[in-house]
């Protein structure tokens, strides 16, 4: 995940952390905060203290090519069960550190880990370091022996006492040096991301981590270790045909229109749960049928201040697949909560048919469009300015907020309003997260392809010099840190 | 993840072994959905209930992040004038709500029989 971040002058890289459970993966990330004095944060642990999600801190220091260095150090959860979540980090990783507990009875685990691992990273330029953890104990291999069970010359070799902190600051400084060599590689190939980082704390990792396995529905029974097993074949095989089925749609009966979601929706087929009747009272008392439009999506009660929409896919044979459906997308919704617009719930709704339909009913909010529509028929060049200024304010604030999404929401005056004083994402909700990058948005790029059809359909005319004028008078360093005054300058030109 | 109708089968076990059983679901603690329920009154709406309950954990964990306490939470007890609820937390994403009549049962009833049967539905 490498990525030079211009703008803060920033080169991040991240440094896993990988090891079997009980190795000392978050012993280490925590010696190694107390020794850089660095907060580490752990979102999630289990009755005895495990890790569940990963642990995370942050460290900036020294200079590559000019650039500061930026540090995110997480460690994987290690167990079996949670391997997705493991694989999940190890994909995002400029280096690894694998983190093995060198006493007798337990090397044979690290050992199947750290196989893996190297599957994992075979093919890339993702570097390994090697910290031989619990050196203290007596039964700890010799480092002889140690080296020649590990048989791959090519990985540092670190010895540490993570309860201590011995040996942590080392392996992690020799970490730091690998993930710049790949760096230094990637930049010879101009294969360098380039862009802010789209996680920038452990709260955003969090949410990505958990929007991917909302959808990806990873909760998954730990798989047996002997991979190739005829037991774990046929396992796999039909977990993979379970996972499937739940989310696999029915073609409706050709001519049928979808009986509407009205009340009598069952227990648990509704989110918000409350909240969420209470609107479709409301809805349900518009009446009107569906009409399906060309994509196939079928749509009831145009024009009466709801979309209530029911994706042409959204079709289920039974209410358990309906309803494995309708709590993915139900998290999803949660975990977007803060950026979306309140008043809209999900449904699950028997369409008539002998199918189930998922219908997501959204109150239609004001859009940034409209309001910035308005603000250029202000009487005076002075409050056309101020309200353009914040419609473009609230604009980029929303991108902001809504960069936090598990899902990439896209950011435009049609699809952000302003809900409780804050900008909110108005439209339908995708129904499920992607594996594409969210997009990286540069904010003066945005005003421009934003406004440019506002301002030329508005006529500005005569008015755009006087609107020149007043913009000329504002002190451009003080509210121009977003480029939005030199935008609507260029725009007015 | 157990399905819908080894929730069920699983809250019949509980009410079989529970005096006074007035209720009880399984919760999905992000969205606050019920992943399978049962009731013995009809009056009770337990989806609701189950929502408002998902909403006092999340605070209740988001307080435990503020203090920095770094351990987890088993359950919550709330004691009511004429009925006991317990949210027992059975995996990382989910929670058990439950409601029984106080008059025909006690808390170490409650929490005894709770947790015999909790394992099958993390």
């Amino acid at each position: 995940m490498a990525i030079l971040d211009a703008r803060a002058n920033e080169i991040v890289i991240r440094v896993v952390y990988d090891g079997a459970p009980e190795s000392g993966k978050t012993t280490s990330l925590r010696a190694l905060a107390g020794s850089l004095a660095q907060p580490a944060v752990t979102p999630e642990e289990d009755a005895t203290g495990r890790t569940l999600w990963f642990d995370w801190m942050e460290y900036v220091g020294g200079r590559f090519e000019g650039s500061r260095i930026r540090c995110q150090i997480v460690s994987v959860p290690g167990q079996r069960e949670l391997d997705a979540r493991r694989r999940a980090l190890l994909a995002t990783a400029d280096v690894v550190v694998a983190v093995v507990d060198t006493t007798a009875d337990a090397f044979a685990r690290s050992q199947a880990y750290l196989r893996e691992l190297r599957q994992t990273v075979a093919g890339s330029t993702v570097g390994i370091v090697l910290q031989a953890n619990k050196r203290d104990r007596p039964d700890a291999i010799e480092m002889d022996e140690l080296r020649a069970l590990l048989g791959a010359p090519a990985i540092g070799l670190i010895e540490s006492i993570a309860a201590d902190g011995t040996g942590i600051r080392e392996a992690f400084v020799y970490a730091v040096r690998l993930a710049l060599d790949r760096v230094r590689d990637l930049m010879s190939r101009s294969a360098l991301a380039t862009g802010a980082p789209i996680e920038r704390s452990a709260a955003d990792l969090l949410a990505a981590l958990r929007g991917v396995e909302v959808m990806q529905n990873l909760d998954v029974p730990a798989i047996a270790s002997d991979e190739d097993s005829i037991a774990a074949v046929a396992l796999v095989s039909v977990l993979e045909e379970e996972q499937a089925a739940a989310t696999r749609f029915v073609e409706p009966i050709a001519g049928h229109a979808p009986r509407p979601p009205d009340a009598s929706v069952p227990s648990g087929a509704i989110w918000p749960p409350v909240e969420g009747r209470a609107i479709l009272a409301n809805v349900a008392e518009l009446g009107g049928s569906p009409h399906q439009f060309g994509g196939g999506d079928w749509v009831v009660g145009l024009g009466s201040g709801w979309r209530v929409v029911s994706r042409k896919d959204a079709c289920y044979r039974t209410l358990d697949e309906g309803r494995a459906a309708l709590i993915q997308w139900a998290r999803l919704h949660a975990a977007s909560a803060s950026v979306i617009s309140p008043r809209r719930c999900i449904v699950l709704s028997d369409a008539g048919d002998g199918s189930w339909r998922l219908w997501q009913i959204v109150r239609v909010e004001e859009s940034l469009r409209e309001a910035m529509g308005r603000a250029l028929d202000e009487p005076t060049p002075e409050l056309i300015v101020l309200r353009l200024c914040q419609g473009s304010k609230q604009l980029l604030d929303a991108v902001a907020r809504i960069a936090t999404s598990p899902c990439d929401l896209p950011c435009t005056l049609d699809s952000v309003g302003i809900s409780g004083g804050l900008a909110v994402y108005i439209g339908l909700m995708p129904s499920r997260v992607t594996d594409v990058p969210k997009t990286i948005v540069v904010p003066s790029t945005l005003l421009r392809a934003q406004l440019e059809p506002l301002v030329a359909a508005a006529r500005i005319g005569e008015r755009g010099q006087a609107l020149q004028q007043v913009m000329d008078t504002v002190p451009r360093p003080i509210v121009d840190r977003d480029g939005i005054m030199s935008t609507l300058v260029a725009l007015f030109a | 993840m157990p399905s819908e109708k080894q929730i069920v089968d699983e809250f019949e076990k509980i009410a079989a072994d529970m005096p006074g059983f007035m209720a009880a679901s399984l919760v999905d603690t992000e969205s606050g959905m019920t992943l399978g329920l049962k009731s013995n009154r009809p009056d009770f709406d337990l989806a609701a209930a189950s929502a408002y309950n998902s909403e006092m954990v999340k605070q209740k964990l988001k307080i435990m992040k503020a203090l920095n306490l770094r351990t987890h939470m088993e359950d919550m007890l709330i004691t009511l004038g004429d009925q006991i609820h317990v949210i027992k937390l059975v995996s990382p994403t989910t929670f058990i709500y439950l409601a029984v009549d106080r008059s025909q049962c006690n808390l170490a009833i409650v929490r005894n029989v709770i947790n015999k049967h909790s394992a099958a539905f993390a």
